[in-house]
């Protein structure tokens, strides 16, 4: 067989091409998947793949068999804002495509808003607050939820501090008696800190873990009549 | 170099950055790593400096205050030359320049006590008196909230919270003026960071500091900075007071980062400016706009002439070819 003339990083991104046109038009073949793979490996070391082209890929070789669960940690953590925004898509028009469900976890809630039509909310291991996106994001039911969302530099006008949920997370081996998050919760009373509540359906798919839910309401609708006393609405 | 506050000519910016560069060389050739950059800071603000990995704000950061030596350009400190000093007259700098580095976690030396880490900057200053060292490492602990009970502990039994708090506690013990922020917060979950974006706030109010705050977080850096400084590939592409670039952003690298920002925000669904491609090389780069091969807006020009940052409206600057046309200015 006659070697090819081409350098070898074009060679390598001719093959490289080819294998991918291939892996598109067949996307379970096994053939395509080693091909990819060794692909990856061997363009690992020519240096011309980056983090997001790798991602693409690990996402690419995610869906090889067509799963209809699709679980994505943290994808795109470690990538640029530009090449988040570029791998999200592709994320988003998969699912559409091949009507793969997804299991998103990450800390970013835009992201979430973006990605998700159902969210949980997770804290020290249990599930806090499960509902629809609208229910998370306009109906918040639980202080931590609450807390996330507050914490946000987004969250405040200008002028004003940042408001950050006090305390830390508590120390697995050492959890709370009661509701883990009650020792740092603005709201906690008595029973709180000695039983923990049970997760609760509070309108039609949205669930709390929470004795004062209904609380943030009440305090929303008192800030929305005229600012309240902690100086929330006052500048520095 | 030995000048006091009250000998400084009134009006003088901290800091002056005129047409600086450094470049790294290496087997494939020379890295363009910050390609002529210039800017300048009044006491007492924040300069956020925001851009992609591989843009050069880190390195920005460490040639200001002398961990990298620059090829080109100028600084200047209150009018003051210190592009090259000798090794007295940076101990000097160094007690008025200080960085508060990124990661809390390979930044401090595990086998230093929390006390012994913060005082370690007072010492190698010539502070010999062991009275006064201890009266200012509780005092600097005090800012930054750093309980007293912990001044035994060792950073592996600490949270990253409290780690970056003893970063920050190194940082200010020496009193510094003027303090270059590497990615400060971008290591700790979020509500931590909104403790210590509050902690860095109150103590820049406090001790009238300046502040360079080099992040990749738009967020974060919309909320801290009093003006924005865009970079790509080692170059400025935009320059503006805070409010006013997320008002009116003109460069298009800008308006893609912007824009690619996911909100959380239910309600208004925004549309996203695509980008194509990835980052080209920094090495030996081709004249012309780098930002060229990925803009949606390149013409002949971008890619055979270098654009010049220019002030386009007022205290806004901007290098490109195009950028009142695209934005409808005339």
């Amino acid at each position: 067989m006659a070697k090819s003339k081409m350098p070898e990083k074009s060679r390598q991104r001719s093959l490289f091409r080819e294998a991918m046109i291939r892996f598109l038009h067949n996307p379970t073949g096994m053939a395509g998947f080693i091909i990819i793979s060794v692909m990856v490996i061997l363009s690992l070391s020519a240096g011309i793949i980056s983090g997001g082209m790798l991602q693409r890929i690990v996402i690419a070789i995610a869906l090889a068999c067509s799963p209809e669960l699709l679980l994505a940690d943290e994808p795109t953590t470690a990538l640029d804002v530009t090449i988040q925004a570029q791998v999200l898509d592709m994320m988003n028009d998969i699912k559409k495509k091949m009507g793969t469900s997804v299991l998103m976890i990450t800390h970013d809630l835009g992201i979430i808003a973006e990605m998700c039509d159902r969210v949980a909310v997770i804290y020290a291991g249990e599930i806090v607050e499960m509902g629809d996106l609208e229910h998370i994001f306009e109906r918040t039911e639980h202080p931590y939820t609450r807390g996330l969302f507050d914490s946000l530099p987004n969250a405040v006008g200008e002028g004003n501090r940042l408001k950050p949920i006090e305390g830390l997370m508590p120390d697995p081996s050492n959890l709370p008696q009661g509701c883990k998050f009650s020792p740092r919760c603005p709201y906690a009373t008595k029973e709180c800190l000695e039983k923990p509540a049970v997760l609760t359906e509070v309108e039609p798919g949205h669930f709390v873990q929470c004795y004062h839910h209904g609380c943030m309401k009440k305090e929303k609708s008192r800030i929305e009549e005229g600012g309240d006393g902690n100086g929330r609405n006052q500048r520095k | 170099m030995d000048e006091t506050r009250e000998n400084r000519i009134e009006n003088t910016p901290i800091l002056e950055v005129k047409n600086l560069k450094k470049y790294f060389s290496v087997p494939a050739g020379l890295v363009h790593a910050v390609d002529d950059i210039s800017f300048s800071i009044d006491a007492g603000r924040t300069l956020g400096v925001v851009g992609e990995s591989g843009c050069g704000k880190s390195t920005l950061g460490r040639v200001l205050i002398h961990l990298l030596e620059s090829n080109a350009g100028q600084i200047l400190f209150f009018g003051r030359d210190i592009t090259h000093v000798d090794r007295q007259e940076l101990t000097t700098l160094r007690k008025k320049m200080q960085m508060i580095f990124q990661d809390p976690y390979s930044s401090l030396n595990p086998r230093m006590s929390l006390y012994e880490s913060i005082a370690e900057p007072l010492r190698i200053m010539g502070h010999d008196n062991s009275g006064q060292i201890q009266e200012k490492v509780y005092r600097i602990m005090d800012t930054v909230g750093l309980a007293r009970r912990l001044v035994n502990s060792y950073p592996h039994e600490l949270d990253g919270g409290r780690r970056q708090r003893i970063g920050i506690a190194r940082a200010l013990v020496i009193e510094p003026e003027f303090v270059v922020c590497d990615e400060p917060v971008s290591a700790l979950d979020v509500s931590i960071q909104a403790q210590i974006l509050n902690l860095m706030s109150d103590i820049q109010e406090e001790r009238k500091l300046t502040y360079i705050f080099v992040t990749h977080d738009l967020s974060v850096v919309k909320y801290i900075s009093n003006d924005i400084l865009v970079m790509y590939l080692g170059q400025m592409v935009e320059k503006a007071p805070a409010k006013e670039l997320f008002r009116h952003r003109l460069h298009p690298y800008t308006k893609a980062l912007l824009s690619a920002v996911p909100l959380p925000d239910i309600r208004h669904k925004k549309r996203r400016i695509a980008l194509k491609g990835e980052l080209t090389s920094p090495i030996d780069p081709p004249p012309g706009c780098r930002f060229a091969s990925r803009c949606p807006y390149a013409r002949e020009i971008c890619h055979s002439k270098t654009p010049v940052c220019e002030e386009v409206l007022p205290d806004h600057f901007a290098a490109c070819h195009l950028v009142r046309e695209i934005n409808g200015l005339s």
